[in-house]
């Protein structure tokens, strides 16, 4: 698979093409000061895609504009029992109208509570709060609700165990419970853990609006999820 | 600190506190990047560094990342266009939080060293290795 981003942008001087991937260095310190960043990021992007098997490559002219591609092998799953079939969202399209949805967020945390609370409800979203997984399994079975947003780590009952009891739970009425779980931000390895766990996406915390409305958008298309509010 | 930034801009405010609090957020969004970048620099450098190998959806993942990236695009003024490739098959295997980054950071880079005109980011079935059936 090729991968290709191409921009219109300032460009970069032939002699600094190969550098750039060196940790630390941007075009020239004037750069640094102008756009910021560490001149770290195309460093660790370039040593990421060398373990993936590619090599990063860049053709530039200044003033012109910039392409970087490189190039990936990837094995093609197997398709697995069900697997809900994905919709692609437009990338670029205004924000779609996402419909108010009735949400069960299950959260021990105080303040990581109260900040997603708001964002949702900014959002005109209707919240309803659970402290651990057990107090979710109850909540789940007395409102029907259209989708879970999961702290992991709870005391009494965990996210992943309490996924596990709607599902089972799910398999005499045939429904599907979107769960979405919520993660730390430093560990990216939790998140494929959680999608392997049954978890239909996750999230890093502490929420950021941009991610959760990303987030829901696209469970609400996929699950086709509408509430007539 | 982010949330809580976020949620403030969010209520009425002065023109003067406004700006304050966006300077506040541009700050720790930008330590939080340095922290992120600082901790996966190490473990590339340690070796440490490991891949996952699980299924993914190339298409999924990539969707919710352009969708966020083109709001940073319209922001500035630039035109943001994703394209994918229909011939790729829907679940692969792989590590997708780390191609997931490779994109953010070329992406987000192109948006930034770009003033006016396009930021475009295609997807293309090279070869399609035929994986025999086990």
């Amino acid at each position: 698979m090729n991968f290709e981003v191409r921009d219109t942008g300032i460009g970069i001087p032939h002699q600094q093409q190969q550098e750039i991937f060196q940790a630390l260095v941007q075009g020239d310190s004037s750069i640094t000061r102008r756009y910021g960043g560490t001149g770290l990021g195309l460093t660790i992007s370039s040593a990421l895609v060398q373990l993936m098997g590619g090599q990063i490559h860049v053709i530039s002219e200044v003033g012109k504009g910039s392409v970087f591609y490189f190039e990936l092998d990837f094995e093609v799953a197997q398709l697995q029992g069900d697997k809900h079939a994905v919709a692609a969202l437009p990338a670029d399209q205004n924000e779609p109208d996402l419909q108010p949805l009735i949400i069960l967020l299950v959260e021990d945390n105080p303040m990581n509570q109260m900040l997603a609370v708001k964002i949702l409800q900014n959002d005109g979203h209707t919240v309803d709060v659970a402290n651990n997984g057990l107090e979710a399994l109850q909540k789940a079975e007395q409102r029907d609700y259209d989708l879970v947003l999961m702290d992991l780590q709870m005391p009494v009952m965990d996210g992943l165990e309490a996924r596990r009891r709607i599902r089972e739970s799910e398999q005499q009425t045939g429904k599907h419970l979107p769960v979405i779980a919520m993660t730390a931000h430093a560990l990216p390895e939790v998140k494929d853990s959680c999608i392997e766990a049954g978890m239909d996406d996750s999230i890093a915390e502490p929420v950021r609006r941009s991610d959760l409305f990303a987030v829901l958008t696209l469970t609400a298309d996929r699950f086709k999820l509408r509430h007539d509010a | 600190m982010l949330g809580l930034t976020e949620l403030t801009l969010n209520t009425p405010l002065n023109e003067q506190q406004r700006d304050y609090l966006g300077n506040i957020q541009e700050s720790a969004e930008s330590l939080l990047n340095l922290i992120n970048e600082i901790l996966d620099f190490s473990r590339i450098e340690a070796g440490r560094l490991e891949l996952s190998n699980a299924q993914f959806s190339l298409r999924t993942t990539l969707n919710r990342t352009a969708f966020n990236l083109a709001h940073q695009a319209r922001d500035k003024g630039v035109h943001f266009n994703f394209t994918i490739d229909k011939q790729i098959p829907e679940h692969l295997i792989g590590d997708r939080n780390r191609l997931r980054q490779v994109a953010i950071n070329l992406i987000s880079n192109a948006i930034k060293f770009t003033e006016t005109g396009d930021v475009e980011f295609f997807i293309r079935l090279v070869h399609k290795h035929e994986k025999p059936c086990d």
